[in-house]
């Protein structure tokens, strides 16, 4: 079984107000395909109700960063009272959507995720001396590239977010 | 025989549909990419309908790609609906699809045997043929694409049932 490595935890972020949600999820998507990711949708839940949609997204997109490490971002989007709303920005309507979003990221560092290293005690032996000894200056620019592809990822949405805050 | 399993996909939605529409928009979208395909359960419990479908397409004489999809239909009410200026009968309900899927090699022929099973020779050189010749082949140019491909249908549902998140793979 692979070995997972947390790299950054539970950061949360959310937005309250316009926003267009296909622009998000294809700005979400178009970023993770540009920078090498597979994608990898888990869920994705829609409830159309009075008061507004529901939505929940859960992706996990990857990165095989050599045959040994992968990277992996996982992001939740859960929006609420998500409504269609028309709005007049330079002298035209444009329809748009109003509710509140939260996102959670959570991005690790999966090594072995072939298992090839686990068949035998001592091929996993050799596997953490490696890891621990050799392996060790790989293992921490891989963390920083994770580590850089999330903290990335956050601040794309958030600038995507904060430009219809000041666009209304 | 070598089952490469393709992770699974959940679509959740909860609004108003016509839940004949939808079966028929997924057998057609099945049928017109040339999958084979089958319902394997059916059952229907008012409020509840649950159905499965195994559909499979074979690709070379030794790969085939089987897709499994999974539908969970609660909480059904038919309504009638107002839609461009026509009654409709249409459903309040909630459904969970699940797509899931597998690359299979050396899938059997219509007698259920499988070529490269029929001594041992054969079977040790399947071994080395996958797991050496052929693995990248079957990575890069099978399992990826049907993932791909499987994304495609559930990217095409999700336009179908009118949810907001479509597009991601432009």
């Amino acid at each position: 079984m692979a070995e997972k490595l947390p790299i950054i935890q539970n950061v949360t972020m959310s937005y309250s107000g316009l926003f267009d949600v296909k622009e998000l999820y294809s700005a979400i998507n178009e970023w993770f395909k540009d920078k090498g990711y597979d994608r990898r949708e888990i869920k994705n839940e829609e409830h159309v109700s009075p008061s507004g949609k529901f939505i929940d997204i859960e992706i996990m997109p990857y990165k095989k960063l050599s045959d040994y490490a992968k990277s992996v971002i996982r992001i939740q989007i859960t929006m609420h009272d998500v409504k269609e709303v028309e709005i007049e920005r330079d002298k035209h309507k444009v329809k748009l959507n109003q509710g509140s979003i939260e996102i959670i990221f959570d991005s690790y560092l999966e090594t072995d995720y072939e298992g090839r290293w686990e068949q035998t005690p001592f091929y996993f032996f050799m596997r953490t001396v490696y890891d621990k000894f050799f392996y060790k200056n790989y293992t921490e620019h891989f963390e920083e590239m994770v580590a850089s592809d999330t903290r990335e990822m956050e601040a794309m949405i958030k600038s995507f977010l904060n430009m219809y805050r000041f666009r209304k | 025989m070598l089952n490469k399993n393709i992770p699974p996909t959940i679509l959740k939605y909860k609004g108003i549909f016509d839940i004949g529409a939808l079966y028929k928009f997924m057998s057609h979208w099945l049928l017109n990419e040339q999958f084979e395909f089958y319902e394997t359960k059916y059952k229907h419990k008012p409020p509840k309908i649950e159905i499965n479908w195994e559909a499979n397409k074979r690709i070379t004489s030794y790969v085939k790609y089987i897709m499994e999809i999974h539908f969970y239909f609660y909480g059904v009410n038919d309504v009638e609906v107002i839609k461009d200026g026509a009654k409709r009968k249409m459903q309040d309900a909630r459904v969970v699809i699940t797509f899931s899927g597998k690359v299979e090699t050396d899938y059997p022929d219509i007698y259920g045997d499988k070529n490269w099973e029929k001594n041992k020779f054969f079977v040790k050189a399947k071994k080395f043929f996958e797991n050496y010749i052929i693995r990248q082949d079957l990575d890069v140019k099978h399992i990826d694409p049907f993932y791909y491909y499987i994304l495609r249908f559930y990217e095409d549902v999700k336009s179908f049932l009118g949810m907001e998140t479509v597009g991601g793979l432009s």
